[in-house]
């Protein structure tokens, strides 16, 4: 009987160790999976571009209208209008699992470099 | 008493087992970061300043400072990607005509100085361009149509292109640990 509870408690160590293995494999590649399970937010900012759709609202920070046109169904998802000397505009969500994208543009009319940054989660 | 003798061992095992559990369910939802970027991150980044550099170059002719406005760009986009983690460095050259010659510029941000030999339909000339640095040469009477030779270090360029219009050449180079990739934006 003795014997017996032994291999049980060592049957419960390999439990409890395969346990946190699994675990830790599963936060790891869920981490990876989720960043491109995504949505492909920079082909799309690209898209309006190329369209024409996105330097004039990223200049002006019309970040209703930039926001209007980017799609991501199944997410959520907000959008910042970053200059290169760290301000923002925009909102920056207070989520876990957030997914960022940026695209970056030397500006519209005149040279004035910012980033979009689209926040998916 | 012998039954609950033999059971003392396994109920601080269970107990352990069942503490061990919610330790690791609490550490799967706290050890998660709460931001992560997308998988192709970099190649994103890299496809996005490379496209970019034509619309810098054009910005920069339409304020009359392209040789500033691009060195501007490019230093912006070796910090944007130096945030990102990867090592971006960049040789860009430009023509752009001055009555009927060609002045072409040379920006060398490779990160270590370099010599570029420019030969614009025969006449040639070698512009030494310290990293971070813009160097330029005027070229007199180039015909209307005309052949770019540039070499600097291994990297030669032979580009056939038109005086009266502004051209842009620049290869960029961005490392991220293993990951490397090169390509150039002519426009």
């Amino acid at each position: 009987m003795k014997g017996f509870w032994r291999m049980m408690e060592s049957v419960l160590a390999v439990v409890i160790i395969l346990g946190f293995l699994v675990t830790i494999g599963n936060v790891y590649l869920k981490t990876k999976s989720d960043a491109g399970a995504g949505p492909d937010i920079y082909a799309m900012l690209k898209e309006l571009d190329a369209r024409n759709e996105l330097r004039p609202y990223a200049s002006s920070m019309n970040l209703t209208a930039l926001n209007s046109r980017i799609e991501t169904p199944g997410y959520n998802h907000s959008i910042a209008i970053c200059s290169f000397d760290g301000n923002c505009t925009g909102t920056k969500p207070e989520a876990s699992n957030i997914i960022v994208s940026s695209y970056v543009i030397s500006g519209y009319q005149d040279y004035a470099p910012i980033e979009i940054r689209v926040y998916v989660w | 008493m012998a039954y609950e003798k033999g059971m003392k061992g396994q109920f601080f095992l269970v107990s352990a087992f069942f503490l061990v559990l919610i330790f690791y369910m609490g550490a799967a939802v706290y050890l998660q970061p709460s931001h992560s970027k997308s998988g192709s991150e970099i190649p994103d980044l890299f496809d996005n300043i490379r496209s970019e550099y034509p619309h810098a170059f054009n910005l920069g002719l339409n304020e009359s400072r392209p040789s500033e406005i691009l060195s501007d760009f490019t230093q912006l986009s070796i910090n944007v990607s130096k945030s990102r983690g990867a090592d971006l460095a960049a040789l860009w050259i430009t023509t752009v005509n001055q009555s009927s010659d060609l002045n072409v510029t040379v920006g060398n941000f490779l990160g270590y100085d370099t010599n570029v030999t420019l030969n614009v339909s025969g006449s040639m000339k070698t512009l030494q361009v310290n990293t971070g640095n813009v160097e330029s040469h005027l070229f007199s009477s180039p015909p209307s149509e005309f052949q770019l030779l540039a070499n600097f270090n291994t990297t030669g360029i032979n580009l056939l292109l038109e005086k009266y219009k502004a051209n842009l050449y620049v290869i960029l180079n961005m490392r991220m640990g293993e990951e490397k990739i090169i390509n150039e934006e002519i426009s």
